[in-house]
């Protein structure tokens, strides 16, 4: 899916948002709806401008450089073309490359949060920090099996001292809680 | 006023203040010396850890980190030519070519110099500044709040680089985010959808900790770039030649504060724009401009110096309008109503304390983050590697159970993982993120000034109001002002096209 495509239906998706939050505002009352009514007309009006200017007009850009407006750019600019190349491959080596990675990629970025969330739902935060933090080190090759079990262990103790002991916060135990407690009353 | 003075200063004598500090600014160097970690991310992973403490304790932990990766961003720059953040790229041009001649200790010991000479600047710019401005601030009711909140944003998006519609889409859905729960007013759940959850509103904290922290570490873990690494040369330079160097050229470090408390006080300007318009003016207003870029340490200098000032710039504006020129800033914000302060008349009237309390720990946290930097800067100049991929599951792991910790619900970790989905898209669609928070900052003030300012001037109190019509026309001049940019532009190249050129 080219790039335009996937900004046009990002657009139209915010689009949708906005035309669903101006429906839902109609049904507040006057003094509730008086800050959220106008504000989704705006949202609405500003992704339809987008959706020209991604399509049409491409090319204009519609950002305002401020050292310009102060009169600082060409001073700015002369320093950039001197150091033209270390800019470029600082640009390349960071920030221009989320365009280029896949679907497939981010979906596995996404399973990774969403496993960590699992594991927390179901273990607990400090088992679940232990497993996660180990197991990500190990399969991805960071560092050896030992020390990934160091780091996530010792990563788990931190968090239960700071959260669970020293700010006084009930640590979640997760679903698998009470069948454990229950495995170990009756071993 | 002196009361104040005195009084912000005796609010940081306590152990717990004094403590957090100390701890807020190791935090920071070490989050700012990992590449892909920012001053942004180093504040939002403390948010959940600032319940319950006393102002001043949390506000140097806060402000303590972000000073922190002011000086640790620069170790990747000029160790490793990688900036560690997008305003460490000036550090690049000189700092890297000091290090190849074995002169890292001294770019190191320069540049934690240089930050804390710029910071203690910027630090009584600003306390120089809040007596002229408090008559100013009193002047000022809920119709010019309103409307100098709706000029913040459209001016952050106008100028921020990137799109004009896509920041000022960003900001709408910011306000969008805070408006879901009860209205304060009405009492009306809006947004809620049924759901019990939703009537307590979208948790700051927690959606700052998706939309830059999950996110970046998503990014992170995308890009599974190897530990970034180097040869190491042997270097006969001293951290003390640094910091004689710093006050040989005391003249270039007062300019470039000058220039940073400027480009502070102004909204959407930072990032690498700031750090090299410092380098430039460095070059314009030096003697032996051809040495620089190749290892003048004076280009370690004048950056560092306008970084360092840019703290106390930055804050003037947040403080005293409640308008936050970028995300650091709003992130202090949230901290900020999270303490139930609320920052504008009232920050400096009654909060006076807190707000001379800020400049002083500008000025200690430079003066800490200085210190601790020259000490560690030999050991940091023998570092062969970094690899920051090691911190990916443990920030994620922070963030998760932080999010969970800030009201003791699974929901919240819910809500994290959304906006964490929410941030990388923004990334990737360059919708700004700053926008968006400062959408969500700005809305109860936006709301709330709204609401007073029907009530007390009517439905025409723009037009009533000459400081509002003002700020208003000013509203109207900045969301124009890139189409009239673009159309004298192409006037311009049709003469020029016309005349042969």
């Amino acid at each position: 899916m080219s790039r335009r495509v996937q900004e046009n239906l990002i657009s139209l998706g915010l689009l949708g948002i906005f035309i669903c939050l101006l429906i839902a505002s109609t049904q507040y009352g006057p003094r509730a709806r008086m800050v959220p009514l106008p504000i989704a007309c705006i949202g609405i009006v500003l992704v339809i401008a987008q959706l020209y200017w991604q399509n049409f007009r491409q090319a204009d850009e519609l950002n305002v450089d401020l050292m310009e407006v102060v009169g600082a750019d060409r001073k700015i600019a002369e320093v950039e073309e001197k150091f033209a190349p270390v800019i470029v491959e600082v640009a390349l080596q960071k920030g221009q490359r989320l365009a280029s990675y896949t679907f497939r990629q981010e979906l596995a970025a996404y399973a990774m949060v969403l496993a960590l969330v699992a594991c927390l739902l179901v273990l607990g935060p400090v088992p679940a920090v232990a497993i996660f933090t180990t197991g990500y080190l190990s399969f991805s090759k960071q560092t050896t099996w030992l020390k990934s079990a160091l780091i996530g262990f010792s990563c788990a103790a931190f968090l239960y001292v700071t959260f669970g002991y020293s700010l006084g916060q009930t640590l979640n135990h997760g679903l698998l809680a009470p069948f454990i407690g229950r495995y170990i009353v009756n071993f | 006023m002196l009361d104040a003075i005195v009084s912000g200063f005796l609010a940081l004598m306590t152990l717990q203040a004094l403590m957090f500090l100390f701890i807020g600014v190791a935090y920071g160097i070490f989050i700012g010396v990992m590449p892909g970690l920012g001053g942004v991310v180093a504040m939002t992973l403390l948010l959940p850890f600032t319940f319950g403490y006393e102002v001043e304790a949390t506000l140097a932990l806060l402000l303590g980190a972000h000073i922190g990766t002011l000086w640790g961003d620069s170790v990747t720059s000029i160790l490793f030519n990688v900036p560690g953040a997008a305003k460490g790229l000036a550090l690049v041009f000189d700092g890297y070519p000091m290090t190849l001649q074995g002169k890292g200790k001294r770019a190191l010991g320069a540049s934690a110099m240089s930050v804390l000479l710029g910071g203690v600047i910027g630090a009584i710019f600003l306390a120089i500044c809040i007596p002229f401005v408090r008559p100013l601030i009193l002047l000022l009711g809920p119709p010019e709040y309103l409307m100098m909140a709706l000029w913040g944003m459209t001016l952050i998006a106008t100028f921020s680089g990137g799109s004009l519609f896509k920041g000022l889409i960003a900001a709408v859905i910011g306000v969008f985010i805070a408006l879901i729960g009860m209205d304060p007013v009405t009492a009306t759940p809006r947004y809620t959808f049924g759901s019990i959850f939703l009537l307590d509103g979208v948790s700051f904290p927690v959606a700052m900790i998706g939309v830059f922290a999950i996110a970046e570490m998503m990014k992170l873990h995308l890009a599974k770039d190897t530990a970034i690494s180097r040869k190491l040369i042997v270097d006969n330079s001293t951290v003390f030649e640094g910091i004689r160097d710093t006050f040989q050229n005391w003249g270039l470090v007062v300019r470039s504060s000058i220039l940073g408390l400027w480009i502070g006080v102004l909204p959407g300007v930072g990032g690498s724009a700031g750090g090299i318009a410092a380098y430039a003016q460095a070059i314009q207003t030096s003697k032996n401009q051809e040495n620089f870029g190749k290892g003048d340490v004076r280009g370690v200098i004048a950056p560092e110096a306008t970084l360092g000032a840019n703290e106390g710039g930055g804050l003037l504006p947040t403080l005293a309008f409640g308008i936050p020129g970028g995300d650091s800033m709003a992130l202090l914000l949230i901290a900020f109503m999270n303490m139930g302060i609320a920052p504008g008349p009232a920050m400096l009237t009654e909060h006076l304390d807190i707000v001379f309390a800020l400049v002083w720990i500008i000025v200690l946290g430079c003066i800490l983050t200085a210190v601790m930097g020259m000490a560690i800067s030999p050991l940091l100049a023998r570092m062969p590697s970094l690899n920051e991929n090691l911190l990916i599951p443990i920030v994620l792991c922070v963030c998760f159970v932080g999010a969970y910790a800030t009201r003791g619900r699974f929901e919240d970790i819910i809500v994290a993982t959304a906006f964490g989905a929410i941030g990388y898209l923004m990334e990737k669609y360059e919708y700004s993120r700053a926008n968006l928070i400062i959408g969500m900052v700005l809305a109860t003030v936006i709301e709330r000034s709204l609401h007073v300012s029907l009530t007390l001037h009517g439905p025409g109190f723009i037009f009533t109001q000459p400081i509002a019509f003002v700020m208003f026309s000013l509203i109207v001049i900045t969301a124009v002002l890139p189409f009239l940019r673009k159309s004298r532009n192409g006037r311009a190249q049709e003469i020029l096209k016309q005349g042969g050129i």
